[in-house]
């Protein structure tokens, strides 16, 4: 059982409690593992003494927010210091917390900031259905996206220009991947409806959402490195701008290790997150319609990879969100999301994303 | 042999062990020699460049959906000096959604 990332989260003051509570937890399952590791063991006792002792110090620093038990990349028992995300200087505490303190190791998280668990105050609704011009980062998809009892949707990203017309950006699977005739009796096609928001916020009733786009068909998998797709904007009905981002820029950055990152989409609104991985090979599996059986398994090389934990950054729901350097005016673009799990998520770099285009950003 | 296991323990013993266990060859190089040996392994969904708890040392990361013993054994610990660490990512896929 892997217990590094169950330990949780937790001010100063509860420390100790908390520390039992969480090794309970992690170890609960197993009644070896419990033997083995529970708050009995000499070793997690003399790590929550350690814990305890330090912990003030280190929370003396603003931008680190809490400390636990867990392990680090060996499995071995490690004071685990979270270092809040949204801070001042994030990289700083990275760097200066120690990786040992008093014979312990140390493994530093950089997390979001922790919060009581009762929604997200005063944000934008990223599935209402707007007034145009839409702002992207919203609910959308393929009109007709409608098979074997469901419907499917995701992400309105971003707006890009090919040629001289502009087109919204969104992933493959959210606006082209229906394939077969199946369970609705037709296949994506050149000029099918793009709507707002997707059939998954209106009741899978199409008449309660509204055309935004023309699909344009580019089949950019199974064959090439992206999961893209574009959707010629109906003059009038889309903005450039992002939910709760605003403009963006028209140039973009590369990922780097540890790059801040933001994105705005459809399930989990603006989240931030930090990009933990490059140049990864990952397989994804995708469906050959909504609800459809398998089509085939894409293995992307070059990926970008970024911290997920619990899928706070990206959920399902959330494909074809644009991801931006964490920047207050006009972010350059990063990736295209696309897929992920509990504790990662993946993007296309968006370089690869518009030279498969032949496309541009429209932005500032 | 599978893997190129220069830089695990016991390699080399006596004259500059510590030589022994440097990376030489620049991270990316190494991933791209070595992905499709390690997309081959059962249970493997993905392997990429990233860095260890240090938040510092570079390092190859297999993303699989569930740790087991057998990927413990048949996974290297360390490609031409650097660490190889599993990382259990539960299944990846695409992110839309269906109601």
């Amino acid at each position: 059982m892997d217990f590094r990332r169950l330990a949780g989260k937790i001010s100063g003051a509860l420390l100790p409690a908390f520390a039992a509570f969480s090794l309970l937890l992690a170890f609960g399952a197993a009644p070896q593992e419990r033997a083995a590791l529970s708050t009995s063991h000499v070793k997690i006792r003399q790590l929550m003494e350690i814990q305890e002792a330090v912990t003030p110090d280190l929370m003396a620093n603003e931008d680190i927010i809490g400390t636990a038990i867990g392990a680090d990349d060996d499995g071995q028992p490690s004071l685990i210091v979270y270092v809040n995300l949204e801070g001042r200087n994030p990289a700083e505490a990275v760097r200066s917390t120690p990786r040992t303190l008093r014979g312990a190791n140390v493994t530093v998280e950089v997390v979001e900031p922790f919060r009581a668990m009762v929604g997200k105050p005063g944000g934008a609704s990223h599935t209402a259905k707007q007034s145009f011009p839409i702002q992207l980062g919203t609910s959308g998809g393929f009109g007709y996206d409608l098979a074997n009892g469901y419907c499917c949707g995701g992400t309105l990203g971003a707006l890009v220009q090919i040629g001289g017309s502009q087109y919204i950006l969104s992933n493959y699977h959210v606006f082209e991947s229906d394939i077969v005739n199946g369970g609705n009796n037709l296949v994506a096609k050149n000029g099918d409806p793009i709507i707002q928001p997707g059939l998954i916020d209106v009741s899978c009733n199409l008449n309660n959402a509204q055309a935004v786009a023309t699909l344009a068909v580019k089949k950019s998998l199974p064959d090439s490195n992206v999961d893209a797709s574009v959707a010629q904007v109906i003059p009038g009905a889309v903005s450039g701008d992002i939910l709760e981002i605003g403009s963006i820029s028209s140039q973009i950055e590369p990922a780097v290790l540890g790059q801040l990152v933001k994105k705005s989409g459809r399930t989990t609104g603006l989240t931030r997150s930090s990009v933990s991985g490059l140049n990864a090979t990952v397989s994804v599996t995708y469906d050959n319609e909504c609800a459809g059986g398998t089509a085939f398994t894409k293995t992307f090389t070059g990926q970008i990879i970024i911290n997920n934990k619990g899928s706070r950054f990206l959920n399902s729901g959330d494909s074809g969100s644009l991801m931006v350097q964490d920047a207050d005016t006009n972010p350059r673009a990063v990736g295209l999301l696309y897929a992920g799990s509990s504790s990662l998520a993946v993007a296309n770099p968006i370089g690869d994303v518009l030279s498969f285009l032949g496309a541009t950003m429209v932005g500032k | 042999m599978f893997f190129s296991l220069a830089g695990c323990a016991g390699a080399a013993r006596g004259a500059k062990p510590a030589s022994v266990d440097m990376p030489r060859r620049d991270i990316n190089a190494v991933l791209r020699d070595h992905d499709r040996e390690l997309m081959a392994i059962p249970g493997v969904s993905g392997v990429y460049v990233g860095l260890l708890d240090d938040k510092k040392t570079q390092c190859l990361r297999v993303i699989v959906a569930r740790k087991t013993p057998e990927l413990e054994r048949k996974v290297p610990r360390r490609l031409e000096g650097y660490r190889v660490v599993i990382e259990e990512t539960g299944p990846i896929r695409p992110l839309t959604k269906q109601n």
